[in-house]
């Protein structure tokens, strides 16, 4: 098969933590021991060792995100994410990732939902410097209207270039308004274009004070140093800062009870359209409302149905002389409200968007009504387990995944437990996830095809 | 400075004569292995293009007595990942494993080597995807642009397919056609082998020893014709939506040239460095005209090229395009400075070891250096290459390669004007 079809399946891991040890597992399960601390200005402290290298990764996670953005001014938390690579009070230059680069690393930031991410990937010896620069920027931005309008255009570009150029980006835009309407999480993290083009400079000003101190973050180091000597750096660097006190706004709960959405696919023609792509969106309760156990259970059930090409609908819908091209399914838990299963086809010809509405409805019935074998679940729980430890495989990689699984919470001592859990699901446990969160009045489905509408094939 | 231990790659022979570059570390149970053969999608008949890159995907999709499902239901169970690509230059398999598995992992493997079935089903299907390929690549405007630029760059010379080819050719494929190319590419005498992980020189060897019969001992290539790139000028596609992409390219540097270094260096001041590079702090952090502009040197089989690209709406594309020749035309007049020498240097010296990141991406740099005749201890050498870069040798690249006459330029959009 092709790697530029296959489908991501995000895994979920939840975040392991608290003073210093966990215990290590079986040869194939291991996860490194993290550290902990915590500054008194409520700013967390996780270390990852990691040798292989003589590197650290420096990431310092903020608890905020598009979700954020006040009505009417979406794309300001990723548009300030821009901004904070520009001048402060100490480096009136404003040339973050040029000093960066003059140490010998790199840097970016990545702004989704409900996290600002904000990272460094330098010799070890630099650890003290891009403290010194991460803690400079948390509090001495200037923010000056020339910056923020010239970062507004580039925003606009980004935008053009990832999404108004991009039929699918846009239908997922769409689909997105409808699956979370009445949370901000309808809102795309890039921002509307219109409300891009007229975005104030004060939104700006106002979103670093509501937003960016030590207790609204936490601070994330994995490679080649220590807890002791991250600690040290970190009170010195970090320790001075001020708390903002603030707790997170309240956010609109989302009705995970109650059937709301209707099943009415939305249609996307688009001239620029060359492909029928089939896709829809489910809202889930969040991953935190799991426990573990059933988090499991629909990893591995979410993988069986459209995981791989050894998944259901691979086998039915792409097999022999199916009637899709391609199929997939991923479940995202990387968000505080909600989790998300995505599923998607390419279907050859138009009809076949149609006809794949109740095809999909009946895969997924048949999933949720006859138990997977024992055989399935062990390949997807071994599938399953083996990635989590080839992303430990790599300093940036094993960063990015216990960030993740530590912003989005869990039970504390679990991470390093997940293989574990994937190894003791059982067929009715998938069966009972599925059933449980594949649920009619919950979803979005889109059907994207060429305007003129002829099949392609 | 990078650790001596992390760049130490040990050598280790075949009884066929080729030589593998491992790296060793055990500090999780992992096996990485990457083969890459040279002679790539170029390789397809004219009538045929797509052949090879269809051919590297099917060989996952069954062999020896596991046909599709049963094959991949198996690699799923060993946790071990499997993948075949290719592209113009090259073909490559790359399998990551967890040791306890290693067995019965490399004997899957051998087996997509040695015995890929090539059933009717599954070549169907891979038909299907190849074909989808190449409307996703349509409906991008970058990589649309890529493309033309490459069927411009290189018209009447296989380079101006992509691998891909067109649905018309791809029809065509036989299973004979399949088997042939497999047998024809896929040898002992035109691999080279990558190894990261949990394995011992002694036992890489072994590995090694049982795999390469899988391959036909030598390879049968056409013949690929080299093509200095000559073709300038500027061509327009249609395409709707706000944005235009721009792909450009002129004669490139090739690796094993005396002035690689320097052409490589100042790639990193002219677009490479992101932003420390002229082109992003023109184009992006003084004018907002766009999210992202490149430049990159790629010495492949047939060409050096210098290539790059942008985005920008429709109502900013021919400015952006105007800074771009500009900055050519500055460099080649003015030189760099001597602060941007030095900061280049110090970037790509400081963040070498980077790219020694993740078995995957470290099988990848051993690749590359075994691909360009690199010796063993090229990544404990290669800070001195960049070190030795004098802003004399820099600067004259500079004039004899920046020239905005020389460029060849793909847009595809609608641009209307600055």
């Amino acid at each position: 098969m092709f790697g530029a079809l296959a489908p991501t399946l995000k895994k979920n891991l939840i975040w392991l933590a608290l003073l210093g040890l966990i215990s290590s597992l079986a040869a194939c399960d291991r996860a490194p021991e993290i550290g902990v601390a915590r500054l008194d200005n409520g700013l967390t402290i996780y270390v990852i060792p990691h040798h292989r290298a003589p590197t650290v990764t420096h990431m310092v996670w903020y608890g905020v995100g598009g979700a954020d953005d006040p009505e009417g001014h979406s794309g300001i938390a990723h548009l300030f994410e821009h901004l904070m690579f520009k001048s402060t009070t100490t480096r009136p230059d404003g040339d973050f990732s040029k000093i960066i680069a003059a140490m010998g690393g790199q840097d970016n930031a990545m702004t989704m939902a409900d996290l600002t991410v904000y990272f460094q990937r330098v010799p070890k010896e630099r650890l003290a410097d891009v403290m010194a620069l991460e803690a400079d920027r948390m509090v001495n931005l200037t923010l000056s209207e020339e910056d923020f309008k010239t970062e507004r255009d580039v925003v606009i570009e980004e935008r053009g270039q990832r999404v108004d150029s991009q039929p699918n980006a846009l239908a997922h835009e769409k689909i997105m308004d409808q699956l979370y309407a009445g949370h901000p999480y309808h809102r795309p993290v890039i921002g509307w274009r219109e409300e891009l083009e007229s975005l104030p400079y004060e939104a700006a000003t106002e979103f670093y004070k509501a937003h960016y101190a030590p207790d609204q973050a936490f601070l994330l180091v994995a490679g080649d140093t220590s807890l002791s000597e991250v600690v040290r750096l970190a009170k010195q660097y970090y320790g001075p800062l001020a708390p903002s006190g603030k707790k997170r706004a309240a956010r609109p709960t989302l009705d995970f009870a109650h059937s709301t959405l209707s099943s009415e696919p939305l249609d996307f023609a688009d001239p620029r359209s060359q492909q029928y792509i089939w896709m829809r969106y489910y809202r889930l309760p969040p991953s935190v409302d799991l426990a573990p156990r059933e988090l499991a259970a629909l990893t591995i059930g979410i993988d069986l149905l459209g995981g791989e090409n050894t998944s259901l609908l691979y086998e039915k819908l792409v097999r022999g002389e199916g009637v899709a091209i391609a199929t997939g399914s991923a479940l995202d838990t990387n968000m505080r409200d909600a989790s998300e299963v995505s599923i998607y086809a390419i279907a050859h010809q138009r009809e076949g968007l149609t006809a794949l509405d109740s095809q999909v409805d009946d895969i997924i019935a048949e999933a949720q009504k006859t138990l997977f074998s024992p055989e399935d679940i062990e390949r997807s729980a071994n599938k399953l387990a083996a990635s989590f430890v080839y992303e430990q495989d790599g300093q940036a990689s094993l960063a990015f995944n216990y960030g993740l699984a530590i912003a989005f919470g869990g039970q504390p001592d679990e991470i390093a437990n997940w293989p574990d859990y994937l190894n003791n699901v059982s067929p009715a446990d998938v069966q009972t996830a599925l059933a449980t969160y594949l649920k009619a009045g919950h979803y979005v489905t889109g059907h994207i095809r060429p305007a003129d509408g002829d099949a392609n094939e | 400075m990078p650790s001596a231990a992390l760049l130490k790659v040990e050598t280790v022979e075949t009884y066929a004569g080729t030589t593998a570059w491992l790296m060793e570390d055990r500090t999780l149970p992992i096996i990485t292995l990457h083969f890459e053969w040279r002679g790539g999608t170029a390789q397809d008949p004219e009538a045929l293009q797509g052949l090879t890159l269809l051919m590297a995907s099917l060989l996952n999709e069954g062999a020896g007595a596991y046909d599709s499902r049963a094959f991949q239901d198996r690699l799923s169970f060993l946790g071990t990942e499997m993948r075949f690509d290719a592209d113009r230059d090259s073909i490559t398999a790359e399998i990551r494993m967890l040791r306890p598995h290693r067995n019965e992992s490399l004997a899957l493997f051998r087996s997509a080597l040695s015995e890929p079935r090539f059933d009717e089903e599954a070549i169907m299907r891979m038909k299907h995807e190849l074909k989808t390929l190449i409307r996703m690549r349509q409906e991008d405007p970058s990589d649309r642009a890529r493309d033309l630029w490459y069927a411009s760059a290189f018209s009447g010379h296989p380079y101006a397919s992509p691998s891909e080819g067109t649905p018309e050719t791809i029809e065509k494929i036989s299973a004979d056609d399949l088997r042939r190319q497999h047998q024809a590419l896929m040898a002992q005498d035109n691999v080279i082998i990558s190894a990261f992980g949990d394995i011992s020189p002694r036992e890489l060897k072994q590995v090694l020893d049982e795999l390469l019969p899988a391959l036909a001992p030598k390879h049968q290539p056409t013949p690929l014709a080299p093509h200095p790139l000559q073709q300038t000028g500027l061509t327009v596609e249609f395409h709707e939506g706000p944005q235009s992409a721009v792909f450009f390219g002129f004669p490139g540097v090739a690796l094993n040239d005396a002035d690689f270094y320097p052409a490589f260096v100042l790639n990193y001041i002219l677009g490479g460095g992101g932003f420390a590079s002229r082109l992003t702090e023109e184009l992006r952090e003084q004018r907002g005209l766009t999210y992202s502009v490149y430049s990159y040197l790629v010495d492949q089989t047939a060409a050096p090229l210098w290539l790059g690209g942008f985005t920008s709406d429709r109502s900013t594309v021919e400015q952006a395009l105007a800074l771009v020749k500009e900055e050519l035309k500055k460099l080649r007049a003015d030189g760099v400075s001597e602060t941007e020498l030095r900061d280049a240097k110090t970037y790509l010296e400081g963040s070498y070891s980077l790219r020694f990141d993740s078995g995957l991406s470290i099988v990848q740099q051993m690749s590359f250096a075994q691909w360009f005749g690199l010796p063993e201890n090229y990544f404990e050498t290669r800070n001195q290459f960049i070190e030795n870069v004098t802003r004399e040798a820099v600067n004259r690249v500079a004039r004899e390669h920046l020239d905005p006459e020389k460029l060849l330029i793909q847009i595809v959009g609608t641009p209307t004007g600055g």
